[in-house]
């Protein structure tokens, strides 16, 4: 084997071999980059917050003389929810329900205590955004979960407690207190404890399960049903421009600014879409300029290979070397291309965190079995050429 | 391997020489294991062709050539692989030596595949031939005779049933030429094997069991 190496070294040409290993690292090295990034980073818009993952908006009239005389007007009829229903980017659209009872809520300290009157809306379970075991009701229950928007533990929070240098309160302390709830209407009433079971960021009211809110309205409910106010409408590609013309068209307003993130998810999908495929573009050139350079070497030494083989050498022994070459470039750059994202991770970690204090990361794996892949069909590419090469 | 037969052979070149007088070609010709052949030819005639045809690196011939009862056409490459390391060995007219290894590496590169000369063997090999002064210089860089014994010594390092050699002594003088004729001689009765041995004159001095002309 040392003879055989040290005969089909010759006429390897180093600049050659070097060029292949710098552009393939860096091909390798951004592919990977990115397919680490997007690992990294997805989750902030997908797993924490199931809604952010799809894309909602939530619709509402724009409020107007007309309405102010008339109420009805404020509402979706059903004809208004079957259009928006019909419009080529939105996929599911739920109407909020209100309740048409009435609602006093308590919360008891010790000797002290507040009492208010409150309101309850729903909407479809489907769109709910907190994940929770307890988003359910049955008449048998007296408790009822509830989830406020997450606007107002931040006003509490970063507002009203920073003025007054009162504790802040985590979502997990809310949870730990109960609202004292009495439902009354139709000249009967009943008590319940209100349970906080989250905090949404996307819907702006006070959220009840829809299955409480229907049988609540069933039984203390005494007012007329009235057409839902505001709707929730799942749409398909956010950035589709047909939602603004449809929204002025019909002169709904969009609650919020929620698209924000949705959009940013978007790009992000593009931009590390484009990243990877530049990657990818990269390492193929990459690959050609090492299958060139193999190619030339195995044509310089086509000679020395043929005599080998007429002296007896088998075809394994003489491809071996060549094969064991680019076995080892092609590692070497896997391994240091791991080394670049490990490294370059570690500082766009730490920016992450300035933003989002609970990263984590997905760690390595996807960068390693990504590299692991490229590597071998790398590899076995290289190994095939060189086989059917030489006779 | 105890037999190399030909059965009507003749190079794809000559087909159109209809009648060609020769005790190889275009006839039935045995070379039998144990036995020695001398091919005189001028040169044209093909005796390297022959020569790569039964070594099997050139196919460009018609009828058949049979080593026992196969087809040198049908042998695989895995399987000339064996026989190249353990049946068959050929002096190549142009050596094809290795010119950027030693004289020593060359015969290494061989031996190491088929493990059949102690280092001592070859030194005294090398020492009989008169080269033992070369066997650490590059193969590029010494005369063309001194090439022709390291390619000797090459052919020797191999068990084998039909030892050829193309030319052998074509660039040797005479005290060599029956240097080397002594030594394939041990080793071609050691090995109980068949010797052919071409020529374009200068024959290699033994006793031939039979001479053949091209």
């Amino acid at each position: 084997m040392n003879l055989v190496w040290k005969l089909l070294k010759q006429n390897i040409s180093k600049g050659q071999f070097a060029g292949f290993f710098i552009a393939n690292l860096i091909g390798l090295s951004i592919v990977l980059l990115g397919i680490q990034f997007y690992a990294d980073i997805n989750p902030l818009f997908s797993e924490k917050d199931s809604v952010m993952k799809r894309d909602f908006l939530v619709l509402t009239k724009k409020v107007s003389m007309i309405n102010t005389i008339n109420p009805e007007a404020t509402g979706f009829s059903q004809k208004e929810l079957d259009n928006i229903k019909n419009t080529s980017f939105a996929t599911q659209v739920g109407a909020f329900k209100a309740s048409r009872f009435k609602v006093f809520g308590g919360v008891n300290f010790d000797q002290r205590g507040i009492n208010t009157e409150m309101f309850f809306e729903s909407v479809p379970d489907d769109f709910i955004d907190v994940k929770t075991d307890s988003w359910k009701f049955s008449p048998n229950d007296n408790s009822v979960p509830i989830i406020l928007p997450k606007n107002y533990l931040d006003l509490y929070n970063f507002g009203f407690a920073e003025a007054r240098s009162m504790p802040k309160i985590s979502e997990g302390l809310v949870g730990m207190v109960n609202i004292d709830l009495t439902i009354s209407g139709r000249h009967s009433y009943k008590e319940f404890q209100g349970k906080i079971v989250g905090f949404s960021n996307r819907i702006n009211t006070i959220l009840v399960p829809e299955s409480f809110m229907d049988w609540a309205n069933e039984e203390f409910g005494d007012q007329a049903a009235a057409n839902p106010s505001r709707v929730m409408v799942e749409i398909n590609n956010p950035t589709d421009p047909n939602i603004a013309t449809f929204l002025s068209k019909n002169s709904y307003e969009v609650e919020g600014e929620n698209s924000a993130t949705s959009k940013m998810a978007y790009f992000l999908k593009i931009i590390v879409a484009i990243v990877i495929v530049v990657g990818f573009i990269i390492c193929a050139l990459s690959f050609f300029v090492l299958t060139l350079s193999i190619y030339l070497l195995l044509e310089k030494n086509m000679e020395k290979l043929r005599n080998l083989r007429l002296i007896g050498y088998a075809k394994r022994i003489v491809v071996r070397p060549y094969e064991l070459l680019s076995l080892a470039l092609n590692l070497s750059i896997l391994l240091l291309s791991l080394i670049i994202v490990f490294v370059v991770r570690t500082q766009y970690s730490e920016v992450v965190r300035t933003v989002w204090p609970d990263f984590e990361g997905s760690g390595l794996l996807p960068s390693i079995v990504g590299g692991l892949l490229i590597f071998a069909l790398l590899s076995i590419l290289n190994i095939l050429v060189i086989r059917k090469k030489v006779e | 391997m105890n037999k190399i037969s030909l059965h009507e052979a003749l190079p794809q070149a000559f087909a159109d020489m209809a009648t060609i007088k020769s005790d190889v070609w275009n006839t039935a010709t045995n070379f039998e294991k144990g036995k020695s052949y001398l091919i005189k030819a001028e040169s044209g005639l093909g005796k390297s062709s022959l020569c790569s045809y039964i070594y099997g690196y050139r196919v460009d011939f018609l009828g058949k050539i049979l080593f026992d009862d196969t087809e040198v056409k049908g042998i695989n490459k895995a399987q000339w692989d064996t026989i190249r390391s353990r049946h068959l060995s050929l002096l190549f007219q142009e050596l094809r030596l290795f010119p950027e290894l030693t004289a020593l590496e060359n015969i290494r590169l061989k031996n190491d595949l088929t493990q059949f000369k102690t280092e001592a063997e070859i030194d005294r090999m090398f020492d009989l031939l008169g080269i033992a002064y070369r066997k650490n210089q590059q193969v590029g860089k010494i005369s063309w005779g001194q090439q022709q014994r390291v390619a000797i010594i090459r052919a020797l390092c191999q068990p084998f049933d039909f030892l050829i050699l193309d030319e052998p002594i074509s660039h040797l003088d005479d005290n060599n030429a029956h240097i080397v004729a002594n030594l394939v001689a041990e080793e071609v009765s050691k090995q109980g094997a068949g010797l052919i041995v071409t020529s374009i004159g200068k024959d290699l001095p033994m006793d031939y069991t039979q001479t053949l002309s091209l």
